[in-house]
């Protein structure tokens, strides 16, 4: 069970600051890990699960929008908290379109950084769970054959099946029982489900 | 009353313009050659007075000169003298008149004078028989003399008058309070006619009770004048002989008793002044002389003939020093007399020195004032500067920390959020019962030590910000500097600049102002960083080095920036000089105020490898700061 357990990573170069917040976040009842650098969260490279980050804004060496950037690059959903030592503006607006779950100047009350962490953990469960089917979808995408692939790409771009299989050189026959194929083995029933599915695929996040 | 000198001079004129017609008519018919034309008037003058006398003697030598001064030809002058006083005339009479009629037998007269009223009845008797052809002009002969004795038919008179009233009414102005006067003078006919006339007019005035002391030696006169009370005052006419028959000049005279007097003396006669006599209204001899001269000249060159002259003014004279000595005010004189023997104010002497020394002293004066006052304003200037020095110098460290405001935030920040954050979450545990004591302790613990280093913080803020006046003490320089790198390590981190700190002085006393030296440390800290802002990260190094000097502790700050443009090297230090695109160019010209406040310089060279290093080099100034008797620093806070 402790796979479910959600884990809120602290990211402070200030010991105190960190050993302070892991206690408060502790006392909650939340899992916590801490790092002393951006650097330091990568090398340790926390395997993706239910979870959240507290980030000091202002870190020694490469800072806490830019640590955010390269987690979203690689693919990470995991909800940031930023905290910042002083209220800059340009910096929590940077980090919010860059979709920061929320922005919060020290000193930060614990019933206030609780409740933030508490709305990026309710966050985080959709997005992992919408993760969990992108990934799955990818996996299921990997079984179908080139042709079954050129098919889907042909449906969603909505071509009828008579002009597939002239595009195709197949059978309109051959074009139909190769689209249910693909839909069985992806596990969409109606077209729309098949659409919607492929533009998640395309997705490269 | 006519003006009497004016009526003269036209009536003079007259004749002469009459005399000058006729002569021009005559001439062809004129008796007199022109060789006796030519040659110099004869005069005779006869003294009736002793020749010794100075009232004879002024006037005499004062008719001289003014008929000389008239003379075409100049002036042949004979003198007889009567001397009426010493010999009785009558028992010489014979012999005298002799000796005139064999000296001037022969010698052409063109003119007698007779000088004194004494002469008036020689001339009456023999002036038909030794001088039948000469005019005669008489003077120094009062009025009623002459009415008197009867006047020499065709005979010119200069008249004298003595002014008795005038000088009995000066008595009245300068001693109102009198009560007795005493008229005083001498035996002869001539003083006691005198004294007589002084004496009958000072009856007339009610006020006083009237004396005449004629009969009385001068020792004897000597003992009464000493007695007389400040009611008296005494009239001196003349004394030409006293009582004990001895002949002598009436100012001799008066010298010899005014000294004994009590009492001021009043006298008519001019040459009595000095002698002993306070004041009078007096003829002028001199002036008396003068006037009789022209006249003679008038009737040598033929312009006149028998002319009768105006009296002589007589004026107010007073000596002043007598009038102090018997205690009267000078302002008592009526308008218009005379002040003899005044103290002569020392600008009467020496005016053009005393108003150059005046002048000098006035002009010293207002240099001294100018001075003073120039003084007084540079001192006032002095505080103002340095008030406004220190004003400027805490606007700065204001300046400095606002761009530090950022990384101080952050500072304060970070340990007040990791107190929080600890309280709160002890508050947490011990509401869920989970709290043990061990870690609550350790909470507690770390709230402190972050309490105290959230106060350290705004303690260093405070000991920069705090308005406060320039001290003068002992300190050691690393704990200092160190207390400011505290301060900058913050911003150093954020924004990315290494500090490289190497504190190798051996002995860093000094003696001055921490703060200041804070400042400057700050201020070429903060440069060096904006310097640097643009270098790539690895780059931005910022060193900072104390080492011995000689005499000194050297601190150099050296950066890796863009050095200072072209900025010339005399004017880094001026103010308003930047390079910076937002700088007030007030930094360096701050840090430049300070160091050289400490008696240090500062200067800057390119750094090897790039970038910029500024020294500065502080005297330890070692005798004044014993080895230990330095406290030792706050602790250093060594930047990370």
């Amino acid at each position: 069970m402790s796979e479910e357990l959600p884990v809120v990573h602290i990211v402070d170069d200030d010991e105190a600051m960190r050993v302070g917040l892991a206690r408060l976040l502790g006392a909650a009842g939340y899992a916590t890990r801490c790092y002393a650098s951006a650097g330091d969260f990568l090398v340790t490279k926390p395997e993706e699960r239910i979870g959240c980050m507290v980030l000091d804004l202002h870190l020694p060496g490469p800072d806490g929008l830019s640590l955010q950037q390269v987690l979203q690059r690689d693919g990470s959903v995991m909800p940031i908290v930023f905290l910042s030592g002083r209220g800059d503006i340009g910096s929590s607006v940077r980090a919010l379109k860059a979709g920061a779950s929320d922005f919060l100047t020290k000193p930060v009350q614990g019933e206030v950084l609780l409740e933030a962490v508490r709305s990026a953990l309710a966050e985080a469960e959709p997005r992992r769970a919408a993760l969990e089917r992108r990934r799955a979808d990818r996996q299921r995408y990997a079984t179908l054959s080139e042709r079954e692939r050129s098919v889907l790409r042909a449906v969603v771009q909505g071509r009828l099946t008579k002009q597939i299989a002239d595009d195709l050189g197949l059978s309109e026959r051959t074009v139909k029982a190769c689209r249910a194929e693909l839909m069985h083995k992806l596990g969409v029933a109606t077209l729309p489900e098949l659409v919607r599915l492929e533009a998640g695929l395309a997705d490269r996040s | 009353m006519p003006e009497p000198i004016p009526s003269g001079q036209w009536w003079r004129n007259a004749l002469h313009r009459v005399l000058i017609v006729l002569a021009l008519h005559a001439l062809p018919a004129a008796s007199s050659p022109a060789s006796e034309l030519a040659a110099p008037w004869r005069v005779l003058v006869l003294l009736g007075g002793d020749p010794g006398l100075a009232a004879v003697q002024l006037q005499d030598q004062a008719f001289r000169q003014a008929l000389l001064a008239a003379a075409p030809h100049g002036v042949d002058f004979f003198t007889e003298s009567l001397d009426t006083i010493r010999f009785r005339y009558a028992d010489q009479a014979s012999e005298f008149l002799a000796l005139q009629r064999k000296k001037y037998a022969t010698q052409r007269v063109d003119l007698v004078v007779g000088l004194g009223g004494q002469t008036i009845d020689f001339i009456n008797r023999h002036h038909d028989e030794l001088w039948p052809q000469a005019p005669i002009l008489l003077y120094s002969i009062n009025e009623e003399t002459a009415r008197r004795v009867g006047m020499p038919p065709g005979a010119s008179f200069v008249p004298w008058r003595h002014n008795i009233e005038g000088t009995l009414s000066l008595i009245e102005a300068l001693q109102p309070r009198a009560r007795r006067l005493i008229v005083t003078g001498g035996t002869t006919e001539a003083d006691r006619s005198l004294s007589a006339r002084v004496a009958a007019l000072a009856q007339a005035r009610p006020q006083w009770q009237t004396e005449t002391w004629n009969d009385l030696s001068i020792a004897e006169l000597r003992q009464r004048v000493a007695a007389l009370d400040g009611g008296s005052a005494i009239v001196f006419t003349t004394l030409s002989r006293d009582a004990t028959g001895q002949a002598m000049f009436p100012a001799d005279a008066l010298q010899r008793f005014a000294s004994a007097s009590a009492v001021p003396i009043y006298g008519l006669y001019s040459s009595y002044l000095g002698r002993g006599v306070m004041a009078g209204h007096m003829a002028d001899f001199e002036g008396n002389g003068r006037r009789a001269g022209e006249v003679a000249a008038a009737l040598l060159s033929g312009r006149a003939q028998a002319v009768t002259e105006p009296v002589v003014p007589t004026k107010c004279v007073a000596d002043h020093a007598l009038l102090v000595a018997h205690g009267l005010s000078p302002s008592a004189l009526p308008a218009g007399c005379e002040l003899r023997n005044a103290p002569r104010a020392i600008w009467q002497d020496y005016g053009s020195v005393v108003i150059a020394a005046l002048g000098v002293l006035v002009l010293q004066a207002l240099t001294i004032g100018a001075l003073l006052v120039q003084r007084h304003r540079r001192r006032k200037a002095e505080a103002e500067a340095t008030e406004r020095r220190l004003e400027l110098g805490r606007a700065a460290r204001f300046a400095a920390m606002g761009e530090l405001t950022a990384s101080i935030a952050h500072e304060i920040n970070q340990p007040l959020g990791a107190i929080l954050a600890n309280a709160d979450a002890a508050a947490m545990m011990l509401r869920s019962g989970t709290a043990s004591h061990e870690q609550l302790g350790e909470m507690l613990a770390d709230i402190r030590r972050e309490d105290l280093r959230a106060s350290e913080v705004i303690r260093r803020l405070r000991a920069l910000l705090e308005k406060r006046v320039v001290t003068h003490v002992p300190f050691h320089l690393h704990p200092v500097l160190d207390d400011a790198l505290g301060l900058l390590a913050a911003e150093a981190r954020r924004r990315g600049v290494t500090i490289e700190r190497s504190f190798d002085a051996r002995d860093d006393r000094l003696l001055g102002d921490a703060v200041q030296l804070q400042q400057v440390l700050i201020n070429l800290a903060l440069n060096a960083m904006d310097a640097m802002r643009e270098q790539a990260p690895a780059r931005r190094q910022l060193s900072l080095r104390t080492v011995d000097g000689p005499e000194e502790v050297e601190l150099h700050v050296a950066d890796r920036g863009c050095g200072l443009g072209d900025v010339p090297h005399d004017k880094v230090f001026e103010s308003f000089v930047t390079t910076k695109p937002h700088g007030m160019g007030l930094g360096l010209s701050i840090v430049r105020n300070i160091v050289e406040a400490h008696g240090g310089r500062i200067d800057f060279a390119p750094r090897e490898g790039g970038g910029t290093v500024f020294s500065v080099a502080l005297p330890r100034r070692l005798d004044a700061v014993p080895a230990g008797v330095l406290p030792d620093g706050p602790a250093a806070a060594v930047p990370t």
